[in-house]
């Protein structure tokens, strides 16, 4: 964390932007709606970080959030006619409202109780959504077709919504960061480690614990209408249970604790059935899960981790240091890390 | 960042001149790129069409809880594809023969992967078409984006009624199966043929699969003795058990019961409550969960119930009836030479088959090479020769807002199978 370890991350950084910038503008529709469905789920699991992987709370029902929010841009942009940013700020809030309903009653809970608890929420919202099918389109799901490029860009939709949906998960990306770094971080971090410390030291473990709650809740809404924005379709299917099931496994493989360990989640969420599939399509399940377990093996504590530790090293061994004390700034992100399963 | 390590002069410029290259490197690769411009794939004046070679794509589930249906509809359609190529390809109207090219995706059955394989199979593979994918969600997503793009989504294997029903706002979609209202409808005429006043309890799903479904039997029913009994009960696809409903429903002792569940662990609970509780109705079972090895012999209904009906419409390759039929013993043996991976006796590579042999015929009739004149075949196509339907089944995808295969057959069980029961 020294200064020119920073600014070459920086660099990094801005190279990643400015090929991120301009890659739409080459590539195929295909894979500019595909890498704006990365930035989609890596939201997603981000949002299940905040609960899981800081907070140490397993929730099993980030697929419910993720779907409310998909609703909610299909309902309210398609249907009412709303505009863009208000339908996203409702996908935001609303489900952050429910999250943070479910957290009065979750966060009394531990463990498996709690995760029995988010178990429930996924089945309650498939059985609503099929149940309210005149809102919501039932089994057959609700086209909702809100992308269109103004015409003033001259860009191609795929291009368009490649640009929209980057910049708002950026920008999501960019205030969890600024969040986990911070008190926030360091709050969840102590009540994930020992919650009566954390208690005893005047941190309230609940408040704090329905706050990672309810914005993990606003996070998956929020990735939800960016699915909706991409794939311009919304069904029950998207809130089923095996979707929250995946993503907390891509938050374990990409990395706990770690705002990039939420991103690289996404690229795995994307790609691995992609390439599983063109090894052998009739085996992609068997391999994804051959994938993972390798992942899990060789790196334990999520391929975010690894990478820091093989970047580290590099940097270590090009410097001609040894490993130096950890900046004051570094700790709230690495320690998170550092335990491969939350400890409740 | 308080606090930080004070790095050498030496190192530090070092560093400086390591982020100078990065941001030139960078700059000058995007340029590059950004000079390239994309290609719009306009090169070709037809996509997926060459003088040998017609390149179509499907998306269908091979991994998740449906794997095994996707399998099959997959080597269905493979099937028969393979057999095609194999003896020289499809001959067209422009007077050459192509070969068929598939392209399949797996989607797990989630709606937004069958959206992303649309996309690559039309933007990155250059198909000329999606010929066939299962499920109603994984394609009603794909709809919309079919009439984006302009090109064919046909016979889609679900018999959600959405598919063919609007032609105009859709034109670029259509179904392929009997709907769930027809089968409804097919299953009504049981109720009819008692000829006496009889009443019917209802379960079904509560969604619009269960609606359509209760909709096409009622409309089966219009004008006869048949009544439906006052309460109708629900269930949902996740719940465990159906044991109150049919409690309830074998409280008003009505004579038959048409036990529209689709999920096949709550039918094989519906049918042992109905049987612990001693009611002996007629039963009508969709086609989802008819399967005697599947329903009727775990739940004990086989022998229980006097009377089992359900529909059908293609020829069940494990039926004795039809062992010795050409079709079938075709289909047979193309399975296990081009596709034994898959379930031949699922339902799904009976439909996948078909529904290949139905784009062939399509193929040959087109006019022109370009998607619209796939549409206008695919539109126009009539045939009453389409393996393993049923006979005196055929293809009509010319009458707007029905779906190609408009009617289903009423089938009876009786010794351990179903056989058609012949129209009076």
């Amino acid at each position: 964390m020294n200064h020119p370890r920073r600014r070459l991350r920086l660099a990094a950084l801005a190279a990643g932007i400015v090929v991120l910038a301009i890659l739409p503008l080459n590539s195929t529709a295909y894979t500019n709606y595909q890498i704006a469905l990365v930035a989609t789920y890596a939201v997603a699991i981000l949002g299940l970080n905040l609960v899981s992987g800081y907070a140490g709370q397993i929730s099993l029902g980030q697929s419910a959030f993720f779907g409310l929010g998909g609703y909610c841009a299909a309902i309210a942009t398609a249907r009412a006619g709303w505009p863009l940013p208000a339908s996203f700020l409702l996908a935001c809030v609303l489900p952050a409202a429910v999250g943070l309903l479910v957290a009065i009653p979750a966060v009394r809970l531990r463990g498996h109780g709690l995760a029995i608890f988010t178990l429930a929420l996924p089945l309650i919202g498939v059985a609503l959504a099929k149940r309210f099918n005149g809102l919501t389109g039932g089994t057959e799901g609700r086209v909702a077709q809100i992308a269109r490029a103004p015409a003033w860009t001259g860009l191609d939709t795929d291009q368009w919504t490649y640009y929209v949906v980057l910049a708002i998960a950026g920008a999501l990306f960019l205030l969890a960061r600024n969040m986990v770094t911070g008190r926030l971080g360091r709050a969840l971090a102590t009540i994930r480690e020992n919650e009566v410390v954390a208690v005893s030291m005047g941190i309230s473990a609940r408040r704090y614990k329905g706050l990672a709650f309810s914005l993990a809740a606003g996070y998956g809404g929020a990735a939800g209408w960016l699915y909706v924005y991409t794939i311009g379709f919304v069904s029950p299917v998207e809130m089923e249970f095996l979707l929250s099931i995946n993503l907390l496994a891509m938050m374990i493989v990409g990395g706990m604790g770690s705002v990039l360990g939420s991103l690289l989640g996404g690229v795995l969420y994307v790609y691995v059935p992609i390439v599983a599939g063109t090894v052998d399509p009739v085996r992609t399940t068997l391999l994804y899960g051959a994938i993972l377990l390798l992942v899990l093996f060789t790196a334990p504590g999520g391929i975010a981790r690894a990478l820091r530790r093989t970047g580290d090293r590099l940097g270590d061994s090009r410097a001609g240091r040894g490993p130096g004390p950890p900046g004051p700034g570094a700790a709230p992100r690495a320690e998170p890390a550092a335990s491969p399963l939350p400890r409740t | 960042m308080r606090q930080r390590n004070r790095p050498t002069r030496a190192c530090e410029r070092r560093e400086r001149s390591k982020f100078l290259v990065l941001v030139t490197v960078t700059a000058v690769i995007g340029l590059a790129l950004a000079g390239c411009g994309r290609d719009e794939g306009g090169t070709q004046a037809t996509p997926g069409i060459t003088d040998t070679a017609i390149k179509i794509g499907i998306s269908v589930p091979l991994s998740g809880p449906v794997s095994d249906a996707g399998t099959a509809q997959l080597g269905g359609a493979k099937a028969y594809y393979e057999a095609i190529n194999a003896a020289g390809g499809v001959k067209m109207r422009d007077g050459k023969t192509r070969k068929i090219e598939l392209t399949s995706y797996d989607d797990g059955y989630e709606p937004g992967r069958s959206v992303q394989n649309f996309r690559r199979l039309v933007q990155q593979d250059g198909a000329l078409a999606v010929v066939g994918g299962l499920g109603t969600a994984q394609n009603a997503a794909v709809v919309p984006v079919a009439k984006e793009l302009g090109v064919p989504q046909v016979f889609v294997a679900s018999g959600a009624s959405l598919f063919s029903a609007k032609p105009t706002d859709n034109p670029w979609t259509i179904g392929w199966q009997p709907t769930y209202e027809a089968e409804g409808e097919a299953l009504a005429e049981a109720a009819v043929a008692l000829n006496r006043p009889v009443t019917v309890a209802v379960i079904r799903q509560n969604d619009d699969l269960g609606n359509a479904f209760l909709n096409g039997f009622n409309k089966g029913i219009e004008g006869s003795q048949v009544k439906v009994a006052g309460t109708i009960q629900t269930y949902e696809a996740a719940d465990t058990t159906v044991d109150s409903q049919i409690t309830n429903l074998a409280a008003t002792r009505a004579e038959v019961l048409l036990s529209a569940v689709a999920v096949v662990r709550l039918q094989i609970s519906a049918l042992t409550k109905a049987r612990e509780l001693g009611w002996k109705p007629v039963v009508l079972l969709p086609g989802f969960t008819q399967g005697f090895s599947t329903v009727l012999k775990p739940s004990g209904a086989d022998t229980y119930f006097d009377q089992i009906y359900s529909t059908g419409f293609v020829k069940i390759p494990s039926d004795p009836q039809w062992s010795s039929d050409p079709a079938v013993v075709e289909f047979t043996s193309r399975m296990k030479q081009y596709s034994p991976q898959a379930n031949a006796n699922l339902p799904n590579a009976v439909w996948g088959y078909a529904t290949a042999a139905t784009f062939v015929r399509a193929l040959e009739t087109m006019n022109g090479l370009t998607r619209q004149d796939l549409m206008n075949a695919v539109r126009a196509l009539k045939a009453d020769d389409i393996p393993m339907l049923l006979p005196g089944l055929g293809v009509d995808a010319s009458a707007a807002g029905k779906s190609p295969v408009n009617a289903t057959r009423l089938f009876k069980f009786a010794d351990g199978r179903y056989s058609q029961v012949q129209p009076s």
